[in-house]
């Protein structure tokens, strides 16, 4: 309504409403506020529905999921939610069990030489499917993570050492 | 149920998914039941106490409530289907997505009524007093006749929003005081229907017949805040 005459409709909504009484506005705000605000939900694209869960409640793979839906962040497009699993494919396809070490159930017997599986490295001249929206990564910094406790920290691959961690 | 005597016992109380067929429950009391589910075909209801009732998903089929006092009652989805609604007491009385077919409601006293969702199709509608009901997404049509014959209706006060009113009749209805938002007045017509101090915001009115229709001193009605 650009350029409409707010003040001759407010003036006819107060004289359209000069009959009715206190409570009866104020059932009719309730009313015109469930229908509108609580039962339909608010229109696309305000402020409240735009607004953040809380994500603190979220387990990793929900937060992962969460920032891929609503952050255009490029190096979000790296991250894949497999079910409870987060799956990086960064340089090659490599998988990061987060939260393996707090999943609750029965002993599996270690296999001899578990590793990470990883991809055999590519010659630098080979192309990745999507590469091209990958960022360039930075130059190999530090890595540091905060190993659980009770946890072995582990050592993270050379494959993620473009990934930076808060 | 078989008797009226066994659904009057059930004042109050819940029936839930029974079916009730050619029973006389005139001036019967079953204030606060509900009705849940419940099939009721040709049941003489008329000015039974119905105050507080609910209708959840309740299908009624030629029933006769001419004059029922449905005073704060709930119909909740479900459909009436040529059911006689005459002078009911009904302020108060809330309608939500319920669809009602060539239902008469001449002369039914809805005053404070919420209708949100409804249908209204054909039947009878004149005379039907909504005064200060607040109307949402509703729809009035009959098809036999091009659209809803609303003649002297009483919408004084009403909120109306979003409803449909398409080739409807509004001859000599009183619509005073009435805000009207987003509602679809295509080809309707007014005439002799006072809407003075009435309030249209962003309503179609193609080819709306206004010609003998009351505006008032200020003609408020005619400044149509956006709408087509």
């Amino acid at each position: 309504m650009a350029g409409h005459d707010w003040e001759a409709l407010h003036r006819a909504l107060g004289q359209a409403t000069g009959e009715w009484s206190r409570e009866e506005l104020v059932v009719l705000l309730r009313d015109l506020i469930q229908e509108y605000v609580i039962e339909r939900g608010l229109p696309t694209g305000t402020p409240g529905q735009a607004a953040a869960p809380d994500l603190t409640r979220l387990d990793f793979p929900g937060l992962i999921a969460w920032l891929k839906g609503n952050l255009s962040v490029p190096e979000l497009a790296l991250f894949s939610v497999d079910g409870r699993r987060v799956i990086v494919d960064a340089d090659g396809p490599r998988e990061i069990a987060f939260g393996r070490a707090t999943e609750q159930g029965p002993p599996v017997p270690q296999r001899p030489a578990a590793a990470p599986r990883v991809a055999p490295e590519r010659p630098p001249t080979q192309q990745r499917p999507g590469a091209a929206t990958a960022p360039a990564r930075p130059a190999a910094a530090p890595v540091t993570a905060e190993p659980e406790a009770g946890e072995k920290p582990k050592s993270l691959n050379r494959g993620f050492r473009g990934l930076e961690f808060d | 149920m078989q008797t009226p005597a066994e659904v009057l016992a059930q004042r109050g109380g819940t029936l839930t998914g029974v079916w009730l067929e050619r029973l006389d429950l005139r001036g019967g009391d079953l204030r606060g039941t509900r009705f849940a589910g419940t099939r009721i075909h040709r049941v003489g209801l008329v000015e039974a106490l119905l105050e507080e009732a609910i209708f959840d998903g309740a299908d009624l089929l030629g029933c006769d409530l001419r004059g029922a006092r449905l005073l704060g009652a709930e119909i909740r989805g479900g459909k009436l289907d040529t059911c006689d609604l005459s002078r009911i007491e009904g302020a108060g009385l809330r309608l939500d997505r319920v669809r009602l077919e060539e239902c008469r409601l001449g002369g039914a006293r809805l005053t404070g009524a919420r209708l949100r969702g409804v249908v209204i199709q054909g039947g009878e509608t004149s005379y039907l007093n909504l005064h200060k009901a607040l109307i949402i997404n509703s729809r009035f049509t009959h098809p036999r006749l091009g659209g809803a014959q609303l003649m002297r209706v009483n919408l004084r006060g009403a909120v109306l929003s979003e409803c449909d009113f398409k080739a409807a009749n509004f001859y000599a209805a009183d619509l005073r005081g009435a805000v009207l938002m987003r509602c679809d007045l295509t080809e309707a017509t007014f005439n002799e229907a006072d809407l003075t101090g009435a309030v249209l915001i962003g309503c179609t009115t193609a080819r709306t017949d206004w010609a003998e229709a009351r505006f008032g001193d200020d003609e408020s009605a005619r400044q149509h805040h956006g709408g087509a």
